[in-house]
């Protein structure tokens, strides 16, 4: 990690200095244990706020929709660039202004797992080598990384960036064999089952489009939860608003969700949207054989008409 | 005032008893959270949880809340407002940031030119059970905006956790009336001393006040400074730090239905959303999350305090806590006074 650090300092540094972009952007050092914060950066002497460590946890390519007219470098690892390939598919991203310091990604640590096993306010952590070290006023706590890791990086089969300008470190071996394998375990739920799990998650929602504003994918100009005449889901915190919000959200996804998690990470109450949007993905995985942002070029099946289309609109006839 | 104790193992015994005469929300768990919610049983409340993960700002202003239900009928149009509380509601274990805020929201909905009629039903039917900070945060900074993690303005009944019992001060009539539902004792000068004990103590963690009128007047010049592109280059523009704000107080109402039935709704609203400012000609003043964090920070430490005299943060921290992209208010009001 240490070295991957000096590693982005050092291309970030090469980059602002030879003028070849005019913004960086990465992670800093956040203000609490466990958050490591995105970060702009536009001067060379700033390179040195650059971090990498187990807590990158928002995918960068967010922020890429902001900031169009410029040169940007941007800290990608695997699900960050996939979503830049998924943008520059539906042609939200110019290639060419864009140099894309890929990082091969361990899978982030979830903190709400780290917080949830201490007996205490965490106030340190540290990593050594496979394990996290949290301590507090009264404790330390040692962990397996492996344990901790996000639910949708538990699951990742794209940890090495897919489209890169440069690439630091080694490409990680990909640990995860099935990324539905979360996904299945609530299919197995009956129907009732599962709507009563659904409604109970989206009870909790706040309305507070943390989820929307934190997804890269998310770029429209005007939502259709904002859009007011005419209105198409019910306003409040009600059952039915709520849960309209939800499959809304998600259904917009279909196709497009390059299932990195960044939504529920954003979420400040929890909800399980790595289902929901996981339930999407696998489900387009399964009729289309598609994975969203893996090649440039490549379309998303509800974006495109095929005349050799399967009855089911899935897969062609054999 | 009147000053008591209760012993730890009695206190499930006291909730219980107030189970029975009233409906009971307090500090509990939701999914992997502690939220304040309603509670069925002692069991259920959880002491050890100082910042919930939301405010218990919706017991008072909810999130969603029914103005009134209209249809247009024979005899003319029918407009039905909703029943107010029926049994009297206590709010067990609050806070002192958030009793502070509560005040804030009172110095909203309840003023001199007009009362929210919504807001204050629930509020006077409410007896208010606060709890001291023995162990503040380190994202607490309760001190730095003018409250304390024992400051007791507002409740009815206040406990301080004493050890193996809780000192109990009641400030009101509606907080006496609980003192006789439990195995109250006379507290003795070790009881008082245990708990100055425990308020220096917390103390000690707290941060130093910040200079609220130096802020409102560095801010007062702050309209156009560069500093807020820096700030809020990173924000996502999500409603998090406002909705789980326990003072932010705005709100939309929107009627949900048709011009003939329907009901007519008052949401919560946010600053930090595009259509909160966006005007019906299309024109939106606050255009980007520039001006939009900007008002955040303009409207808790600037014009709240010159036009209600208050300041509208309380410190509890939980904007700190749950920002998807780590943007911590305590740095900005850090930067506020080397800004230009």
């Amino acid at each position: 990690m240490r070295q991957i650090t000096t590693e982005i300092r050092a291309e970030a540094r090469r980059l602002l200095e030879n003028g070849q972009v005019d913004l960086v952007i990465g992670f800093g050092q956040g203000t609490l244990p466990m958050h490591s914060a995105p970060l702009f950066v536009q001067k060379a002497v700033d390179v040195e706020r650059m971090i990498w460590d187990s807590f990158c946890e928002n995918n960068l390519a967010r922020y890429l929709r902001e900031v169009r007219k410029q040169r940007i470098a941007i800290v990608a690892k695997g699900c960050d660039a996939r979503s830049i390939v998924a943008l520059i598919n539906e042609h939200q991203l110019e290639r060419e202004r864009l140099y894309i310091i890929g990082v091969p990604c361990r899978g982030m640590v979830d903190r709400r797992i780290v917080a949830g096993c201490a007996p205490g306010e965490v106030l340190s952590v540290t990593e050594q080598g496979d394990e996290i070290i949290a301590a507090g006023e009264s404790f330390s706590l040692r962990l397996p990384r492996a344990e901790v890791l996000y639910r949708s990086c538990a699951t990742c089969t794209h940890p090495n960036p897919v489209l890169y300008d440069v690439l630091l470190g080694e490409p990680v071996p990909v640990w995860a064999k099935d990324p539905y394998v979360y996904v299945r375990s609530i299919e197995q739920k009956s129907p009732a089952e599962r709507a009563a799990y659904f409604a109970a998650e989206a009870q909790r929602c706040i309305r507070c489009y943390a989820c929307r504003q934190a997804c890269p994918m998310c770029y429209c100009e005007e939502c259709f939860v904002d859009h007011a005449t005419p209105r198409w889901v019910e306003s409040g915190a009600t059952a039915s608003g709520l849960q309209g919000w939800q499959i809304g959200r998600a259904y917009h996804l279909t196709g497009r969700c390059v299932d990195c998690g960044a939504c529920e990470r954003a979420c400040p109450t929890e909800i399980d949207l790595v289902y929901l949007n996981g339930k999407l993905c696998k489900d387009v995985h399964e009729l289309y054989g598609f994975e969203a942002g893996i090649k440039v070029g490549e379309l998303p099946p509800l974006a495109v008409f095929r005349p050799d289309e399967g009855p089911d609109f899935g897969l062609p006839a054999k | 005032m009147t000053k008591k104790t209760i012993a730890k193992k009695d206190i499930n015994a006291f909730v219980e008893q107030l189970l029975r005469d009233y409906t009971v929300y307090a500090p509990a768990r939701e999914a992997n959270y502690v939220t304040f919610r309603q509670v069925a049983s002692p069991e259920e409340v959880v002491w050890d949880c100082l910042v919930t993960r939301k405010p218990p700002k919706d017991l008072f202003f909810p999130q969603t809340e029914t103005l009134f239900v209209y249809a247009e009928t024979a005899d003319g149009l029918q407009v039905q407002p909703p029943e107010g509380v029926k049994r009297d509601r206590i709010l067990w274990g609050i806070r002192p940031c958030d009793l502070q805020a509560l005040s804030v929201q009172d110095s909203v909905f309840d003023t001199k030119d007009a009362s929210d009629t919504y807001f204050m039903d629930k509020r006077r039917n409410t007896t208010l059970v606060g709890i001291g900070c023995n162990q503040p945060l380190s994202t607490c900074f309760c001190t730095s905006v003018g409250g304390g993690p024992f400051k007791k303005e507002g409740t009815d009944l206040f406990l301080t956790d004493i050890g193996d019992a809780y000192l109990a001060e009641a400030f009101t009539p509606k907080g006496k009336l609980l003192l006789g539902k439990g195995s109250f004792k006379v507290a003795t000068k070790a009881d008082l001393k245990a708990a100055e004990d425990a308020e220096a103590a917390a103390l000690k963690r707290l941060p130093t006040p910040i200079d609220l009128e130096a802020t409102k007047q560095h801010l007062d010049k702050m309209i156009d400074s560069p500093f807020w592109d820096e700030v809020q280059a990173t924000c996502i523009g999500c409603g998090v730090c406002t909705f789980l704000c326990p003072v932010c107080h705005c709100f939309d109402i929107v009627d949900e239905g048709t011009a003939s039935c329907g009901v007519r709704v008052r949401n919560w609203d946010t600053c930090q959303y595009c259509i909160y400012s966006l005007e019906a000609s299309g024109h939106n003043p606050r255009p980007t999350q520039r001006e939009r964090v900007r008002q955040r920070l303009m409207h808790k430490f600037n014009y709240e305090l010159a036009n209600q005299n208050v300041v509208g943060c309380v410190g509890c921290g939980r904007c700190v806590q749950l920002c998807p992209v780590n943007l911590d208010i305590r740095q900005i009001l850090g930067g506020i006074g080397a800004a230009k």
